[in-house]
């Protein structure tokens, strides 16, 4: 019963209660953001575009800031227009906002429309996909933003869509599609009518639309059961049936294996929405959210399968809304941050094994690869030890997600494997991880050890006290100075001179500090060689083409390079060279093209095309009267280190397992052979197997070299790479110095012809080895007719692709400049710019387009340096390489027609990494300051 | 008035209770998560257009330089060899 007196009370603490929470949910309704209601039109033209008509209704009175999720460069705004609902034009201001990214600056794209505004408005643009990543200057990475064409088209949501800038609180958005006949609309968003509706359960309408792939074309659709999630796979209709066939096996068998690690459902569909690459022979980029992922996925290369493996896990670990949070307890009313490190290794760790479960890396060599890299990791300045750290501060930290968090993590597994004799692993514990929305500690769920052991790992290798123990777990064994059995006592000796990866390096440019290697010098040293052991042999292992990291076909001035190469390579009497990884990059076209009418014989046993083998497996050499024969051995890369270029022209290639041919090929070999020689890219892993399986191979020469080893006489210390030596009494030669100089054995043979000692040297070809004169000569020749071909200098394109005013303007040279500006002038002249050109002139590169772009003004422009042009008004780094073309300028001289800030991009232009060791912008700017004098 | 200056002061009250206790319990976030919205996340690969510019080798072999994905590696003039990564 109410007591009397009281009850006014209680009335009112509880009307209070009432009255706050209408205001509030009042307050709520008011601000309630947008309606947003798009229709995406294929517009016609070249290139073809995506017209966009947004729909916005409820908006604010006093203004809309609509915002983009992409860099400006891929969400390129055209034909930008708004309206009222009485058709009455609404100013839109286009503008960029520039947000630092990893050190970086990035243009985000923005459109203001200033109010008073109607509450209901129309926005249009345009938007043409497909912009390629990288530019003519620097190279195409041979990837694009999304692709329309005539047969098919594809984009991500934020390489399409604007949305008002508080996009995190939308609820309500459809997209429409208006596509040509015949064409259908392949989406992650649910239908609604004629419409598709972005968000889930009402809620992430925002991340939905931006982060979804669209495919736009025809389709073929198959589904398969992940654990209670539908997984749809829509197949661009353009693939061919048997490649689908493929890529659906592969793909299902990552979704089954990602399915097992979790052990549960992720939603009711995911769509992931298969392309191929584009007609321009880029891979469309792939992105992926919590309801599907799409991109070039076809064929399913191991690079591809690793992509799509890593968005499908991040489904569980990292997207709204099935994740599982881990390290979100809260303790002492503190998010505890020290396992966010695990989102990173379970990705890291799974999607390679992921890949290995569908057949594209070998299982040991996920393994070895991760060791390697790790190893490789702990070398570099500025990585994050302490992966409990990881999320403490900013930064990409790339290496401690990628190669750190996964590495930890399988030593975690290793541990926990040990810790229960191999009956639990990892894998049982990702689940019991995974489960709910909020992760237990990783640490509360592993199997007892002796006490605190977990936590003195944690200290040791998760906080980065220690290096976990490559060496004791992970690394192979060391190589041997001598063979085991020992041979007799050596009665003959054979020196073998041999190179490998030198990657088409002709000579350095003088632009770095490393100043070693060049073929010009390595002919001298082989030359002076010859006159001490004439029978020496001379083999290469294999990637002598040139390979860009960051161009998927290659230009003519690079094919002349790579010509010249073989020519001197010729010249320097090499005997085999093998068919390495860059031999094969560019197709088995292009090398035969290469190689055609060189007297040097390229080998290689185990690689066919159309069921016959691409080159000679053998070459037979005798030599001080001993009868080598050299066996060819290619050895595919796999996983991400293969390489998107060499996945593409590899795919017709049939390569046989490098153990089973040898073991064919190497006993009729040694009937007619006193030594064996295999000349290749063999892994430090299988040339271990070799010395067990191949008894009768006498050695090994390869240009693959990465992996954990143990240094030999060192004492559990391990390297990133193996060493040269013994495994048993197989001879091994690694060509390390790749184009920096070469490496020479002279090997010792016993009386029955077996391996009984070899003495390794390394030749570093520095400057002081001079350059032999023939070589010298014909690299001049070159360099001298080759810019006076049109094709060669078409393909340097111009500085500055992106800067239209730097392209078309006018120049006019330091002398004009200096008219005004004498005493700039003057200390420009002591700087390296000023001299910039002669620095070619001494290198007699003056002709060679590669180098003169950044030694002078403008080149490639109409008004810029012209090649061999007498008038060197613009040689050199002049004023107007930093501040722009300067015609305006000198006719009407204004602060608003010059560029005097010179921000680090420009100087980015050239002094890139390849060429300009350890450039610190903030470091260097003063030094070319004009107030600066040294 | 007397009765409206006691529903404001309660409704102060209130809403200072409601902040104290949203600061005793709400956590304290770290400076980064890995749970950023796609809508916050512009370094996702399919966001930026300019590639990182990275001659992708490393510290390798006894000296030089060796290729290797994501690094870049400067030698001395007295042998000595940095890897640096990307950025």
């Amino acid at each position: 019963m109410p007591v009397p007196g009281c009850r006014p009370r209680v009335m009112g603490w509880s009307a209070l209660v009432i009255v706050l929470s209408a205001l509030a949910a009042l307050s709520a309704a008011c601000a309630r953001p947008p309606s947003v209601s798009f229709e995406v039109a294929v517009a016609g033209g070249e290139p073809a575009s995506l017209a966009v008509t947004m729909e916005l209704r409820g908006v604010p009175r006093d203004g809309l800031v609509l915002r983009g999720f992409a860099d400006a460069a891929v969400l390129g705004i055209e034909r930008l227009e708004a309206q009222g609902p009485d058709g009455a034009a609404i100013e839109a201001t286009r503008s960029v906002e520039t947000v630092p990214i990893n050190k970086r600056a990035v243009d985000i794209p923005r459109v203001t429309l200033r109010g008073p505004l109607p509450a209901t408005l129309v926005v249009r643009y345009a938007v043409t996909p497909g912009k390629r990543e990288g530019d003519a200057h620097m190279g195409f990475t041979g990837r694009c933003h999304g692709y329309l064409g005539a047969d098919f088209g594809f984009v991500l949501g934020r390489n399409l869509f604007l949305l008002p800038a508080d996009a995190e609180a939308l609820r309500d958005i459809t997209v429409r599609f208006a596509l040509p006949e015949g064409w259908a609309a392949a989406t992650p968003w649910a239908r609604d009518g004629d419409r598709f509706r972005a968000g889930l359960d009402g809620r992430y309408a925002g991340e939905h639309l931006i982060a979804a792939a669209v495919g736009l074309g025809r389709f073929r659709e198959r589904s398969l059961d992940a654990g209670g999630t539908t997984v749809r796979l829509a197949f661009e209709a353009g693939i061919p049936p048997a490649q689908e066939e493929e890529t659906a096996a592969r793909l299902r068998t990552v979704v089954e294996s990602v399915r097992r690690l979790f052990g549960r459902a992720a939603g009711s569909e995911y769509v992931a929405v298969v392309m191929p690459k584009a007609p321009t022979g880029d891979d469309i980029a792939v992105e992926g959210w919590a309801t599907g992922q799409g991109g070039t996925l076809a064929p399913a290369t191991g690079s591809r399968l690793t992509a799509f493996a890593e968005n499908l896990i991040e489904v569980y670990t990292r997207f709204a809304p099935y994740r599982t949070e881990i390290g979100r307890t809260w303790k002492f009313w503190t998010v505890r941050s020290d396992e966010f490190w695990l989102v990173d290794g379970i990705k890291g760790l799974y999607a390679p094994r992921a890949v290995a479960a569908a057949g594209l890396i070998p299982a040991d060599a996920v393994m070895t690869g991760m060791a390697e890299a790790y190893l490789t990791s702990l070398g570099v300045t500025g990585v994050e030890d302490n992966l409990e750290a990881l999320y403490a501060t900013p930064g990409s930290k790339k290496i401690e997600r990628e190669v750190r968090a996964p590495f930890v993590l399988a030593h975690v597994d290793h541990e926990v494997r040990e810790a229960t004799g191999g009956r639990e692993s990892l894998d049982d514990i990702v689940p019991k991880l995974f489960a709910g929305r909020r992760a237990p500690s990783l640490w509360s769920l592993l199997p007892a050890r002796r006490e605190g052991s977990w936590d003195e790992f944690r200290a040791r290798y998760v906080r980065g006290a220690e290096m976990v123990p490559v060496g004791q777990f992970y690394a192979m064994a060391p190589m041997a100075p001598k063979p085991e059995p020992p041979a007799g006592p050596p009665v003959k000796r054979l020196v073998v001179h041999y190179t490998g990866e030198t990657h088409g390096y002709l000579e350095n440019c003088g632009c770095k500090v490393n100043q070693a290697g060049g073929v010009a010098r390595r002919a001298t040293t082989l030359k002076a060689l010859a006159k001490t052991d004439p029978g020496a042999l001379l083999l290469d292992a294999g990637s002598a083409f040139v390979m860009p990291e960051k161009q998927n076909s290659l230009d003519f001035l690079t094919m002349q390079e790579q010509s010249l190469y073989l020519k001197t390579m010729d010249l320097m009497r090499y005997q085999a060279a093998a068919v390495g990884l860059s031999e094969l990059t560019f197709g088995l076209e292009y090398f035969r093209r290469q190689t055609q009418g060189l007297a040097l014989p390229y080998i290689v046993a185990n690689v066919k095309a159309d069921g016959r083998q691409i080159a000679p497996g053998v070459v037979r050499l005798v030599t001080g009267g001993v009868r080598v024969a050299v066996i060819g051995i290619f050895e595919p890369p796999w996983g991400k280190n293969a390489g998107r270029v060499y996945e593409d022209h590899s795919g017709t290639l049939a390569i046989e397992d490098p153990i089973e041919v040898l073991k064919r090929e190497v006993p009729g070999l040694k009937r007619d052979a006193d030594l064996v020689i295999a000349l290749g890219r063999i892994s430090p892993q299988t040339i271990r197997q070799l010395a067990g399986q191949v008894p009768q191979l006498d050695m090994v020469i390869s240009g693959d070299y990465r992996a954990p080893a143990e240094v030999a006489g060192a004492d559990g210390h391990v390297h990133a790479e193996d060493e040269s030596g013994f495994v048993g009494r197989l001879l091994v030669a690694y060509t390390h110095l790749t184009n920096y100089g070469f490496s020479s054995v002279s090997i010792g043979l016993d009386g029955d012809g077996r391996v009984a000692s070899a003495e390794f040297t390394d030749r570093w070809l520095y400057d002081d080895t001079p350059d032999d004169p023939v070589v010298r000569e014909l690299l001049n020749d070159f360099y001298d007719r080759v810019g006076r071909e049109a094709a060669a200098r078409e393909s340097v394109p111009p500085l500055f692709a992106d800067d239209p005013a730097r392209l078309n303007g006018v120049y006019v040279g330091a002398l004009k400049c200096a008219e005004c500006h004498a005493e700039q002038m003057a200390q420009w002249r002591r700087t390296a710019h000023g001299a910039a050109y002669k620095t070619l002139l001494d290198r007699h590169r003056h002709f060679q387009p590669k180098c003169i772009s950044c030694h002078v003004v403008g080149y490639g422009t109409p008004h810029g340096y012209k090649l061999g042009s007498p008038e060197a008004s613009l040689a050199n780094v002049q004023c107007e390489v930093c501040h722009g073309p300067g015609a305006d300028h000198a006719g009407e001289p204004t602060a608003q027609n010059i560029r005097k800030a010179v921000p680090e991009k420009v100087c980015l232009e050239c002094h890139t990494p390849d060429h300009s060791d350890h450039f610190v912008y903030a470091e260097r700017l003063p030094k070319v300051k004009h107030d600066y004098y040294d | 008035m007397h009765r409206t200056l006691r529903y404001a002061a309660r409704a102060l009250a209130l809403m200072l209770l409601i902040a104290a206790v949203h600061a005793v319990v709400a956590p304290t976030l770290p400076v980064n998560d890995p749970y950023m919205s796609a809508l916050s996340d512009i370094t996702a690969g399919a966001a930026m257009a300019i590639p990182i510019n990275c001659p992708n080798n490393s510290c390798g072999g006894k000296k030089g330089c060796r290729s290797d994905h994501g690094f870049y590696c400067t030698l001395g003039t007295g042998g000595s060899c940095a890897t640096s990564k990307c950025l």
